[in-house]
C-alpha cells in the first residue's frame, strides 16, 4: 500500500500516522509526504517508514531541510520504540542523524498540542524543549544543560565576530509574546577575522526579560561578567565581576537603552542612556555620567593597556575622577571631566610627577567654556615645581590661558597668552613669558648635573609650535655664570620625534671663567669669556654643524690660568702636548698669566676645523701668554675629528680626578 | 675653429655630467646621527617584532611599513602592545625614509627611498612572513 | 668675430652645464638606494652578525 499526498503543514504527519493504524497486517508501511513548506521551514522529499513488530520502528527521511537560511542534506530520524497511542505520540530512544548521531526523544499530544523534545548531542549536553503549540497562546520552555554555543553559530546573523567555543546552561521561557531567560555561560570564546575584537574563557550570568508589543520589543537585561578577558580594539579588559543592568525598546529601525548602569568593580559606576540606529549602525544619542571613579583601578584595569609604549605606561596613581559625555546627532557634543585630588607619578624613571590635582574641564562642541586646573606640586626631570592654579578658556578645538606662574625652585616660569589648538596639520600652540631668577646651584643639583653657579633668568619671546616645529621669535636671554647667554633663531624640528633637530645661534657674553672652570673641573682660569656659536645644528642632540668661537673678553681683570687648565687645553690638541709641559721647568709653577685665550671650531662633516687667537708658525695660538710667568699654548692640528675631540674632552674630565705625577 | 670649441664644450659637459652622475651613483649618505638614532630604535624593537612576523600577526606593507594582519595569533592581553609596536615601528620607518632623503639634501627622493625600502624589506623577509603584494593582498613568503 | 665665438661657446657651455645639472637633480640613484637599504635592513634585522661595522669614521685629521 502506498499513500502519497503533498501536505502544506506539519499536521500532515499526524494524518499519515492515523492512516497507518488501519493497516496492521502489512509488514512495512511507507508514507511519501513529498515537500513541506512553512514560512520558517521547508523540507524536500520527506518520507516515513514504519516497520518491525506493530510498526513501532519509525524511520523519517528528509532529502533536504532548510531552516533560517541553513540547509541540511539527507537528514534521518530513527525511532525503534515509536508509540502512537490515542492522541499521544512518543519516541524515547530516537536517533537523529545530522552531522553525526544525536540521541533524541520526543512526545506529542495532538489534541492539546503539548510536546517535548530532548536532544543529547554529547554525554553531558542536553537541549530540552517543552511546550504547547496553540497559536497566540503558544508556550515554550527551553532548558539547556552545558549546551554548546558553537551549535548556534550558523543560526546567528552573519557578522564579523564568530563564536568559537562556549557552553550555556539555564532556562528560556516563552509565554505568548513574552520571553524570560536565565542563563549561565562558561568558557565562551569569540573572535573576528583580524583578531581586533575577541574574547576568551568568558563566563558569567545573563538574565533577559522581553515582551513583544506590536512590532516592538520591550526588554530589560542584567548581566554579570565573572571570568575571562576581552580585547576590543584598543581596549583590553579582564573580568572582575562587572555588572550591567539596562532596559530598552527595540524596533526594526532602532534600539533605545534606558536607565543603563554599568558597575565596574573597584572603579565605580557609569550610568547611561542611548539610542542606536540599526540601519546606520551608529549611536545617534548617548548620555554617560560616571560616579566618582577611583583612578588607580581605572588606570590599572582600563587605561594602562592602552598606554603601553608611551611615557604614561608606568604610573602610580591616586585620586578620583568623574566623567560625563554626551553624543548628539552621532557625534560627541560635550565632555566633562572633573579631577579630585589626583596624583600621578612616573614610577621607574621618575621623569615627571603631579600631586594633588583638582580641576574641571568642560568641553562643548558648539560653545566656548571656562575651566580650571589646580595642582599642589609637581616634578619634572627631578626639578620640583610648586603649586599652580590655571584658569583656562576652552573652545571646541583649542584652549587658552591668559597668565600662569609656575614656581620652580626659588624662581618661577611666568607664561603669558598661552593658546593651543588643533588644525588640519596637527597641534599648534604658542606662548610668551619670562623666567624669574632660578638658582643654578639648586637647579643643577636637582637635575643631577655638575653644580653650576649663577642664576637662570631671562625673557622668553614668542614661542610657536606648528607643523611639528617649535620656533622662537626674538632672543632668549639667560643669565648664567654671572654673564649673559642669548639664543636666537631657535628652531626645534620634530621635538617629539625620533631624531629631533635643533637649530640656533647662541651668543655668550662675559661669562665668569672661574665659575665655569670650577664647575666643569677643568682647572682654574680667572677672567671672562665670550663665546659665539652660530649656525648650531643638533640632530638627536648631537652636533652636526656649527661655527663656534670662544674668546677671553676684552677688559681689565686678573687673567690667570692654572697649570692643570693649561694641561687640559693642551691635551685638547693631542696627548703629546700635555706631557711636554710636564717635562719642562714650567711644571714648577702653579699658575700663569695670560693675555688672551681663544679657540674656534668650524664643524662640518664630523670634522672640526680649529683656529686660535692668532696664527703661529705651522699652527695657531690658543693661549697667548702675558705677565710673569707667561705661558703660550699653540695648537698644530687644524682638522680634528669631532668624535676624537669629544673623546679627548671626556678623557680630560676623567683624568682630572687624579693628578698627574711624573 | 668654432667646431673644435663646440666639441670641447660638448666633451667637457659630458665629462662633467658623467662625474656628477658617478658621484651620485656612488653611495647614498646614511651615516648621520638622525639615521643612526632611528636605526638603533628599530633594531631595539626588532626582538619584539620578530615573533609577530613569524606568527603572521604582523606583515610588511607594500609601502615600506608594517601593519597588523591577524592578531588572533597573539594572546589577548598583548594585543594592545602589538598595536603600540606597530605604531612605533611605522613612525620610525617613515622618519627613516625622510631622514635619508634629508641627509642627501634631496627631500623629493623620500617616496623613491620608501619604495626601494619596501621592496628590499620584502626581499629580505624570512620564509613564512607575510607581505602585501602590489594589489595590497597579504601573501605568505 | 673670435671674441663673439668665445662668448657663444661660453654661453653654450653654461647652458649645457645647466641642462646637465637639471638632469642630475631629478635622477634617483636606485642602485645606491638599494645598497643603502640593504645595509640598514641587515643591521635592523641583524641578518649579518659578522658584517663589518659600517659606521666607520672619516679619516680623522691632517696631522
Amino acid at each position: 500500500m502506498r499513500c502519497a499526498f503533498a501536505a502544506a503543514a506539519l499536521s500532515a504527519v499526524a494524518a499519515a500516522a492515523c492512516a497507518a493504524a488501519f493497516l496492521e497486517h502489512a509488514r512495512e508501511l511507507s508514507v511519501t509526504i513529498g515537500d513541506l513548506e512553512t514560512p520558517a521551514l521547508s523540507a524536500r522529499a520527506v518520507s516515513l517508514k514504519f516497520s518491525g513488530t506493530g510498526f513501532r520502528a519509525l524511520t523519517l527521511d528528509i532529502d533536504r531541510v532548510s531552516m533560517a537560511g541553513r540547509d541540511w542534506r539527507k537528514v534521518r530520524l530513527t525511532c525503534p520504540d515509536f508509540i502512537a497511542a490515542g492522541e499521544r505520540i512518543t519516541c524515547s530512544q530516537g536517533v537523529l542523524h545530522l552531522d553525526g548521531q544525536i540521541p533524541v526523544s520526543f512526545t506529542y499530544t495532538t489534541g492539546s498540542g503539548d510536546f517535548t523534545v530532548e536532544l543529547k548531542p554529547d554525554a553531558d549536553e542536553t537541549w530540552r524543549i517543552a511546550g504547547r503549540i496553540a497559536g497566540g497562546k503558544t508556550t515554550l520552555q527551553v532548558k539547556l544543560d552545558q549546551a554548546r554555543l558553537t551549535r548556534l553559530a550558523s543560526w546567528l546573523p552573519p557578522s564579523e565576530s564568530k563564536i568559537t567555543a562556549g557552553r550555556a546552561s539555564g532556562t528560556i521561557d516563552v509565554q505568548g509574546t513574552g520571553v524570560t531567560a536565565h542563563l549561565q555561560i562558561d568558557d565562551v570564546a569569540f573572535a573576528d577575522t583580524g583578531g581586533l575584537h575577541a574574547g576568551e574563557k568568558i563566563g558569567g550570568t545573563l538574565n533577559v526579560e522581553a515582551a513583544q508589543k506590536g512590532a516592538d520589543w520591550r526588554w530589560s537585561l542584567s548581566a554579570e561578567w565573572r571570568r575571562g578577558e576581552v580585547f576590543w580594539q584598543p581596549f583590553f579588559l579582564a573580568a572582575t565581576g562587572q555588572r550591567l543592568r539596562v532596559q530598552g525598546a527595540s524596533s526594526g529601525a532602532n534600539t533605545s537603552f534606558r536607565d543603563g548602569v554599568l558597575e565596574l568593580q573597584g572603579i565605580g559606576t557609569i550610568d547611561f542612556n542611548a539610542q542606536l540606529n540599526h540601519s546606520k549602525a551608529e549611536l545617534e544619542t548617548l548620555q554617560v555620567r560616571s560616579s566618582r571613579l577611583r583612578v588607580p583601578a581605572l588606570y590599572e584595569q582600563v587605561l594602562k593597556p592602552l598606554l603601553q609604549q608611551t611615557s604614561l605606561s608606568d604610573l602610580r596613581t591616586e585620586g578620583e575622577a568623574t566623567v560625563a559625555l554626551t553624543v548628539a546627532a552621532a557625534s560627541i557634543a560635550s565632555v566633562d571631566l572633573e579631577l579630585h585630588d589626583v596624583s600621578l607619578e612616573d614610577q621607574q624613571q621618575r621623569r615627571f610627577a603631579l600631586y594633588g590635582a583638582n580641576g574641571r574641564i568642560p568641553w562643548r562642541r558648539e560653545a566656548a567654556s571656562a575651566g580650571e586646573f589646580v595642582f599642589k606640586s609637581a616634578e619634572f626631570l627631578k626639578v620640583p615645581i610648586g603649586g599652580v592654579r590655571i584658569p583656562f578658556r576652552l573652545r571646541s578645538n583649542g584652549v587658552g590661558v591668559t597668565s600662569v606662574r609656575v614656581p620652580i625652585l626659588d624662581g618661577a616660569l611666568q607664561l603669558r597668552d598661552f593658546a593651543a589648538g588643533t588644525t588640519d596639520d596637527g597641534w599648534r600652540w604658542r606662548f610668551t613669558g619670562e623666567l624669574e631668577p632660578i638658582s643654578m646651584v639648586q637647579l643643577t643639583r636637582a637635575m643631577g648635573m655638575p653644580e653650576m653657579h649663577g642664576s637662570l633668568s631671562g625673557v622668553i619671546p614668542e614661542v610657536r609650535y606648528r607643523r611639528q616645529t617649535l620656533a622662537m621669535d626674538g632672543t632668549l636671554v639667560v643669565g648664567v655664570f654671572d654673564g649673559m647667554v642669548r639664543a636666537s633663531k631657535v628652531e626645534f624640528i620634530e621635538p617629539f620625534g625620533r631624531a629631533p633637530r635643533f637649530h640656533a645661534d647662541i651668543d655668550m657674553k662675559a661669562l665668569d671663567l672661574e665659575l665655569l672652570t670650577r664647575t666643569f673641573d677643568f682647572g682654574t682660569i680667572t677672567g671672562r669669556l665670550d663665546a659665539r656659536v652660530s649656525g648650531l645644528e643638533l640632530v638627536d642632540w648631537q652636533p652636526v654643524r656649527f661655527d663656534a668661537r670662544l674668546e677671553s673678553s676684552d677688559g681689565n681683570y686678573p687673567k690667570r690660568i692654572s697649570q692643570r687648565a693649561v694641561q687640559n687645553i693642551s691635551a685638547l690638541g693631542g696627548a703629546g702636548a700635555a706631557a711636554a709641559i710636564q717635562r719642562s721647568f714650567l711644571r714648577f709653577f702653579d699658575q700663569f698669566g695670560y693675555q688672551k685665550i681663544g679657540l674656534s671650531c668650524h664643524l662640518n662633516n664630523a670634522v672640526c676645523e680649529m683656529d686660535g687667537v692668532e696664527r703661529a708658525p705651522q699652527g695657531y695660538v690658543i693661549v697667548k701668554g702675558g705677565g710673569i710667568p707667561a705661558i703660550s699654548v699653540i695648537g698644530y692640528n687644524r682638522y680634528v675629528s669631532w668624535r676624537e675631540l669629544v673623546e679627548r674632552l671626556k678623557r680630560i674630565t676623567q683624568e682630572n680626578v687624579k693628578p698627574i705625577v711624573k | 675653429m668654432l667646431h673644435l670649441t663646440w666639441l670641447r664644450v660638448a666633451v667637457f659637459t659630458i665629462l662633467l655630467g658623467a662625474t656628477a652622475l658617478a658621484a651620485a651613483q656612488a653611495n647614498l649618505e646614511i651615516n648621520t646621527p638622525a639615521v643612526a638614532a632611528i636605526q638603533k630604535s628599530m633594531q631595539d624593537r626588532h626582538a619584539q617584532l620578530l615573533p609577530l612576523y613569524s606568527s603572521g600577526a604582523v606583515g610588511l606593507t607594500r609601502d615600506g611599513g608594517v601593519a597588523l594582519r591577524d592578531a588572533n595569533a597573539v594572546p589577548l592581553a598583548q594585543r594592545a602592545q602589538v598595536n603600540a609596536l606597530i605604531a612605533a615601528e611605522s613612525q620610525d620607518r617613515a622618519a627613516l625614509y625622510r631622514e635619508i632623503a634629508r641627509a642627501n639634501a634631496r627631500p623629493e627622493w623620500e617616496s623613491d627611498i620608501r619604495a626601494t625600502f619596501a621592496q628590499r624589506w620584502i626581499d629580505k623577509a624570512q620564509p613564512g612572513w607575510y607581505y602585501q603584494n602590489a594589489g595590497g593582498a597579504w601573501v605568505r613568503k | 668675430m673670435r671674441r663673439r665665438s668665445t662668448w657663444i661657446s661660453a654661453a653654450a657651455a653654461a647652458a649645457f652645464a645647466l641642462v646637465g645639472c637639471v638632469t642630475i637633480n631629478i635622477y634617483f640613484p636606485a642602485a645606491a638606494a638599494e645598497r643603502a637599504a640593504d645595509r640598514i635592513i641587515d643591521e635592523v634585522w641583524q641578518l649579518k652578525p659578522d658584517a663589518e661595522k659600517p659606521r666607520t669614521e672619516k679619516p680623522a685629521a691632517k696631522q
